[in-house]
């Protein structure tokens, strides 16, 4: 007797699939008409795992089908529900004649759990073939395993994320903004951390606490420069302001006035530098944008806070808070 | 394997969905790398307004109307809309237009997943591998992925709607509930875009139908006829009532009559005559309400990927052929079905169209749902091709169809990346390239180029007079309206309206000839892909004075200018700083006078332009508008 190739009787066990699920599916149909297909789709399935065929009743339970290999493939829970099914299709073939007189034939489960026991056993050809690819029961258990743990881990994570939401966090940025309530900084200003100075107000006020006419902000940073380079700042602002660099005014734009550009190019050393925007809003509309080139092919773009150092909350007006920074 | 599906595994299958998947992943990566190159389109804001409505709507406990009866968006679902709405909320600090560049960036990608999917289903691993590709390489759905409000996610819904309709085809007549509930969902959503989603319920129906009459033909029994009817019927109306439920709930209008309203939005979609506007068409300017049959395939014809078509051709021959040839065979029933459902999804809406007189403008954007199926079907007689040369020639055979693929693709995403990030323009070899399509066809008619050509224009000032720069202001104006054109200037650039002398540059883009409007003004920059100009940037506050007055091209006769050629960069921009518009790579301009502009007033320029513009080509009497968009379009 030649020994049937595994290709062979996977594919018998794919084609009674299809048939017992075409019956099953089949409004038309009594499910019963299903049973030996599945029958010999189950079989396949034992000779496949166990090289030998079972036993013509389902046996005490499905070690009788399945090796100890594919057994786990089945979760535990589900045994028995597969099993007592599996008890139905057995008997099946041997029930009497309709018309002898012995005791009824058995009740086939509904048709919702055959078609949930299809499945199951699809899965179990399914792994078989992958058994043949190459990819051994627990390797697949493992993957399995990996991708249940991997969603889990990413679903959370994903909740977690936008639960916190940490890149909307108020504490980041580069510069530090202190708001005043007055044009010539006299007062207790509003202190916040800002990416950027990029602000187009119109005509509401900069933070709660501060007026939206006659007021004025400055803005600080500390500009990290890894090798001299040819700088270009632009300030563009209603009303006035002023770009400060290491204590000195290199753009000075100090007047009322709608919309105004403003700007200088200087050479700038390697090093950090502290960088300070002074801002005055006396009526109306107002904005302010800072911008910044160090590349003479690129126009200026707001300054990119990969070289910026945040300096800190807390520091006297007339200090460098960059100083020992880097 | 499920017993729905107990495909035998090939050799191959896993080699193919894993490059598949890698593919996708490369894909994914470089539209996430991307999207921030794509400017704002002409239907963005309004639709970015239009969620925040629906967000007001259910925000307020439906006290805030607004969307119920905004502008016409009130005739499209939210589904995508709201979606952003809530989206930037979380995108923070994001502004609106990157959050929605970036979800429709991502919805986009969903959909290269789901042409994988349908391309799987429809002919198994290699097609769904082919698909993916093929849909990777289709230049019109990658260029609107990042900023088409609704035909884009439309499109995905559609495609993940065709997947699991087709795939429950094959399971007739017991679908599994949870296929049914993912395709009564794929359906929703699509139908929450735009009510053209109801398509896919129509191909449902028509599925169910003759599957029931067939099966109940071959058993010539009206018992088993009415069961399998009941029962594929239950399935029917539980999918189509999940796919309303999912519908409504984006769409505030539809809630206050959910039956009705929907359907009246269907009927108004079908014959959408709130917009006209005259647009190129083959060389000649016709009106949006008089284009007729040849309007789609002429743009798919033209727009897709050259390979894509001819295998669309041959695979529509191919696949009635092999209907025909089938019919008889009662074991082909159900491959005959999804092939026939596919067929009629690929035909039946434009056919559809062309039977209601529907309006048509922009390109194909309105049918853009159907490149993803359109794809994923050439996929499939690709995917055969292959089958029968590999088993005819073997190894070299594969070798050779997968060099071939390669070669094709290759030749696309090449292509692609010149024209990054306006892929959307892309015009097919048979016409010559976008070049060839300029002012023969609608190229940038979403102003999508504004935001390069403004970044274009603010380097060129860079460049030439950085001190000056720093300390100057300039006044912007153009056919984008503010937001497209400010997208990318900086802040010392500001935009103005109204009278000539009231700014300083004027950016144009081909669409109505906007760019020779102040064709006596020197160019100072050019946008161009593949030698095509697509936006011209111009000094107005200088102006070229001419010996002779150039006269007036027919408006029936495109006189096709033949300017000498502006040297362009790689990047397929150039700088002509001080050159007259004669200098800079015109594109064949087309009609000459587009003769009603002014029904067009939604997206027009300044209204001085007709007396500033003293050429050949500008069109006189455009009305003037602070962003000026079109108003919405037909499905």
């Amino acid at each position: 007797m030649t020994k049937p190739d595994h290709a062979r009787v996977l594919d018998a066990a794919a084609a009674e699939l299809r048939s017992a699920y075409t019956l099953i599916a089949d409004p038309d149909c009594d499910p019963v008409t299903a049973m030996p297909h599945l029958r010999r789709a189950w079989q396949t399935v034992a000779w496949l795992s166990r090289e030998q065929l079972p036993p013509d009743d389902a046996g005490e339970d499905l070690s009788s089908w399945l090796s100890a290999e594919h057994l786990p493939l089945i979760p535990d829970k589900e045994r028995q529900r597969v099993h007592r099914t599996l008890v139905a299709v057995c008997r099946h073939p041997r029930d009497p004649e309709p018309w002898g007189e012995t005791e009824p034939p058995p009740t086939i489960p509904s048709t919702p759990a055959l078609v949930s026991h299809l499945r199951t056993l699809g899965r179990l050809v399914e792994a078989l073939r992958l058994q043949q690819l190459g990819r051994p029961p627990k390797a697949q258990l493992a993957m399995r395993w990996g991708l249940r743990t991997a969603a889990w881990v990413g679903g959370v994570t994903a909740f977690i994320l936008l639960a916190l939401r940490p890149w909307q966090a108020e504490d980041v940025g580069s510069w530090r903004g202190a708001y005043y309530p007055t044009e010539k900084f006299e007062g207790r200003p509003d202190v916040r951390r800002d990416v950027d100075v990029d602000f187009d107000w119109e005509k509401d006020p900069p933070t709660d606490s501060i007026p939206s006419d006659r007021f004025g902000a400055r803005w600080d940073t500390c500009l990290v420069i890894d090798e001299e380079v040819d700088a270009a700042f632009q300030v563009v602002s209603d009303d006035g302001a002023r770009i400060i660099l290491d204590g000195k005014i290199i753009v000075d734009n100090w007047e009322k006035h709608r919309p105004t550009a403003k700007g200088k190019r200087i050479p700038l050393s390697a090093g950090v530098h502290h960088l300070r925007i002074e801002y005055f809003e006396f009526k109306y509309d107002a904005s302010i944008h800072v911008t910044a080139s160090f590349d003479e092919d690129e126009p200026p773009s707001p300054i990119p806070s990969r070289i910026l150092e945040f300096p800190g909350m807390e520091f006297p007006d007339d200090a460098n808070p960059c100083e020992g920074k880097r | 394997m499920t017993p729905e599906f107990p495909r035998t595994i090939g050799r191959y299958d896993r080699l193919y969905d894993g490059l598949a998947v890698l593919a996708l992943l490369v894909m994914t990566l470089v539209a996430l790398l991307t999207w921030q190159d794509y400017g704002i389109t002409w239907d963005e804001n309004y639709h970015l307004d239009y969620g925040e409505h629906i967000l007001a709507f259910y925000g307020s406990g439906f006290e805030d109307q607004t969307a119920v009866t905004f502008r016409i968006d009130y005739l499209y679902g939210g589904g995508f809309d709201l979606s952003g709405a809530l989206f930037r909320r979380l995108a923070k600090p994001l502004d609106r237009n990157d959050a929605i560049h970036l979800l429709g960036t991502l919805v986009g990608v969903a959909g290269l997943w789901g042409t994988w999917r349908l391309g799987r289903v429809l002919g198994g691993p290699r097609a769904g591998l082919l698909a993916a590709l093929f849909l990777g390489a289709t230049s019109v759905y990658w260029g609107h992925m990042a900023n088409n409000p609704k035909d884009l996610p439309f499109a995905v819904g559609y495609v993940w709607g065709m997947g699991f309709l087709l795939q429950a085809i094959r399971t007739f007549p017991r679908v599994p509930r949870s296929l049914a509930i993912k395709l009564a969902i794929a359906i929703g959503l699509a139908m929450s875009v735009r009510i053209g989603g109801m398509l896919l319920v129509c191909y449902l129906g028509a599925a169910i139908g003759v599957w029931v009459l067939y099966h109940g033909w071959l058993r010539r029994d009206a018992e088993a006829t009415y069961r399998y009817g009941r029962r594929l019927a239950l399935t029917g109306i539980g999918v189509v009532a999940g796919a309303w439920v999912v519908m409504l709930v984006w769409w505030p209008w539809a809630l206050y009559d959910p039956i009705k309203r929907p359907l009246a939005a269907v009927r108004r979609m079908s014959q959408f005559m709130d917009h006209h506007r005259k647009m190129p068409f083959a060389g000649e300017l016709v009106s949006n309400f008089d284009v007729d049959w040849r309007y789609m395939p002429h743009y798919f014809g033209l727009k897709m990927p050259e390979f894509v078509i001819v295998l669309f051709v041959v695979g529509t021959v191919v696949g009635v052929g092999l209907l025909l040839h089938r019919a008889r065979r009662v074991r082909c029933f159900t491959d005959n079905l999804v092939l026939g459902t596919l067929l009629f999804s690929l035909w039946f809406p434009w056919l559809y169209a062309v039977h209601k007189e529907s309006v048509l403008y922009d390109g194909l954007r309105h049918f853009l749902f159907e490149v993803p199926v359109m794809v994923a079907a050439t996929a499939w007689l690709a995917n055969a091709i292959i089958d029968r040369v590999v088993r005819r020639f073997g190894t070299p055979g594969a070798v050779g169809a997968g060099a071939v693929v390669a070669v094709l693709c290759a030749d696309q995403y090449a292509t692609m990346a010149r024209l990054h990030p306006h892929e959307y323009v892309y015009f097919n070899r048979f016409i010559g390239g976008v070049k060839g399509a300029v002012g023969q066809y609608d190229t940038d008619y979403y102003a999508e180029t504004y935001g390069d050509a403004a970044a274009l224009l603010a380097r060129e000032l860079w460049k030439e007079h950085p001190d000056e720069y720093l300390n100057s202001m300039y006044r912007v104006a153009g056919c984008g309206g503010k937001q497209r054109i400010m997208r990318r200037l900086p802040p010392n650039f500001e935009y103005r309206k109204g009278k000539k002398g009231e700014y300083d540059f004027w950016l144009g883009y081909t669409r109505q000839n906007c760019h020779l409007r102040h064709s006596d003004s020197p160019v100072v920059a050019t946008l161009t892909r593949d030698d095509a100009v697509l936006n011209v940037v111009r000094d107005v506050r200088r102006r070229i004075t001419r010996k002779t007055k150039p006269s007036r091209a027919k408006p029936s006769k495109p006189a096709p200018r033949t300017p000498t050629r502006t040297p362009s960069s790689p990047s397929g921009a150039s700088a002509t700083a001080g050159a007259a518009d004669d200098d800079a790579t015109e594109p064949k301009p087309s009609m000459a006078r587009p003769g009603n502009d002014a029904a067009d007033a939604d997206d027009a320029a300044p209204a001085d332009d007709a007396a500033a513009v003293d050429d050949e080509a500008g069109p006189a009497d455009d009305a003037s508008a602070d962003d000026p968009e079109p108003a919405e379009d037909s499905p």
